[in-house]
């Protein structure tokens, strides 16, 4: 296991030139996987290091942990039992290395030591015809409404300290579910009633009304959300996405995307 | 009149709660420029430590605990980066499920600045290093 695993760090500095060693170790000081060309001597400064840090109960323990240098950054994430190192360069496409160090590889590292379960999603064919078959009228009728695409620029970093700071936008990773119909408004993904119903509970009355995704690839659009209600079993985890969104963010279906609700400001 | 580096200074308007010497002009606007990030939203307090001064605002009882976490956070990235060839450390970020420590050294001096987790802390970065 410990191979493969070794084989998909290798996998990122394919996918991300950017990274040049990724390292997984346990916090017992285990050295699980290692990118080629990493010493067992940094591995162990980096444990030896880490572990050497005994007072960070105060602030809730390390879960990450970063080290810039003009040109490089090292990040270390805890994924549950184990961290994750990666040296990266600062330049570059952050988006794809963020990508690739916080939601791929937590997700890689628990299944293949053996902490993440996944269930096989079934595919349903149905041979039933479709809801609504509707006459021309009816299609003018309802379908062209104007979708309401925005597209995100990275805002500068926030500078205003006195505002009382919102609560850090929940992520929720999802897999992508492509709906079509008649009646399925471009501009709109639907997203588990469940999922939306934390969202609210953390921000309270704050309003929101889109949301925020983002591909593994780093293509971001905000649009409209609906819940999607007597969610089935199988199809926790996904969000529906119509054609026209996936076109925009270059996905498909059984992609993952990341997704967090646009908070309005008060 | 020159100071001694072991003698109790006047503390800053805005309540460090121990300052021990005086050091140099770099300390001192260090130590003027985190009186002002104190003041931030989200940020709880900071240490800021020469070879020979340190002036300390952080909150209690927990300022031992703070302070060594910024020590260990100082000395074990040292550690780390020279291993990993990070030649010329700007900053170190720690972050626990409640807070996060900023740490940066400037020659002798070294700084630990504790926030909130939402607080903007690419923005103390570049406040101090500008």
């Amino acid at each position: 296991m410990t191979e493969e695993l070794r084989s998909v760090l290798g996998e990122f500095r394919v996918l991300s030139p950017d990274i040049t060693t990724a390292v997984v170790f346990g916090s017992d000081g285990e050295a699980i996987a290692a990118t080629e060309g990493t010493t067992p001597e940094q591995t162990q400064a980096l444990i030896t290091n880490l572990n050497s840090i005994t007072h960070a109960q105060c602030i809730g323990g390390i879960q990450n942990l970063t080290i810039q240098d003009v040109n490089t950054q090292l990040t270390v994430n805890a994924v549950d039992e184990t961290y994750f190192a990666v040296v990266s360069s600062r330049g570059g496409q952050q988006k794809v290395v963020k990508s690739l160090t916080e939601v791929v590889a937590p997700t890689i590292i628990r299944l293949a030591l053996g902490k993440l379960v996944v269930e096989p999603t079934k595919t349903e064919f149905t041979t039933e015809p479709a809801e609504v078959k509707a006459e021309p009228e009816v299609l003018a009728e309802v379908a062209p409404e104007e979708p309401a695409f925005e597209s995100i620029t990275q805002p500068e970093e926030p500078l205003e300290p006195l505002e009382p700071p919102l609560p850090k936008a929940p992520t929720t990773q999802f897999m992508v579910e492509k709906i079509s119909g008649i009646l399925v408004p471009p501009d709109t993904v639907r997203i588990d009633s469940e999922v939306i119903d934390k969202w609210r509970e953390l921000y309270g009355n704050r309003q929101f009304t889109t949301v925020h995704i983002e591909t593994l690839e780093g293509k971001t659009l905000t649009c409209k959300f609906k819940p999607i209600k007597d969610i089935k079993a199988n199809e926790k985890g996904m969000i529906q996405v119509p054609e026209r969104i996936i076109q925009i963010l270059g996905s498909g279906r059984g992609k993952l995307v990341v997704v967090k609700p646009v908070v309005e400001e008060a | 009149m020159k100071q001694n580096a072991v003698t109790e200074t006047q503390p800053l308007p805005d309540t460090p709660t121990i300052a021990v010497g005086e050091d140099n002009s770099v300390f001192t606007s260090l130590a003027s420029t985190l009186t002002e990030i104190r003041k931030l939203k989200g940020v709880i307090g900071y240490i800021l430590r020469s070879n020979t001064a340190a002036i300390v605002d952080l909150p209690q009882p927990e300022t031992p605990e703070y302070a060594m976490l910024s020590a260990q956070v100082s000395d074990s990235s040292k550690g780390i980066a020279k291993q990993f060839n990070l030649t010329d450390v700007e900053s170190v970020l720690v972050e626990g499920k409640t807070h996060k420590l900023l740490c940066i050294s400037l020659g002798e001096n070294k700084i630990g600045i504790f926030m909130e987790k939402t607080c903007a802390h690419a923005w103390i970065v570049k406040r101090i290093l500008l």
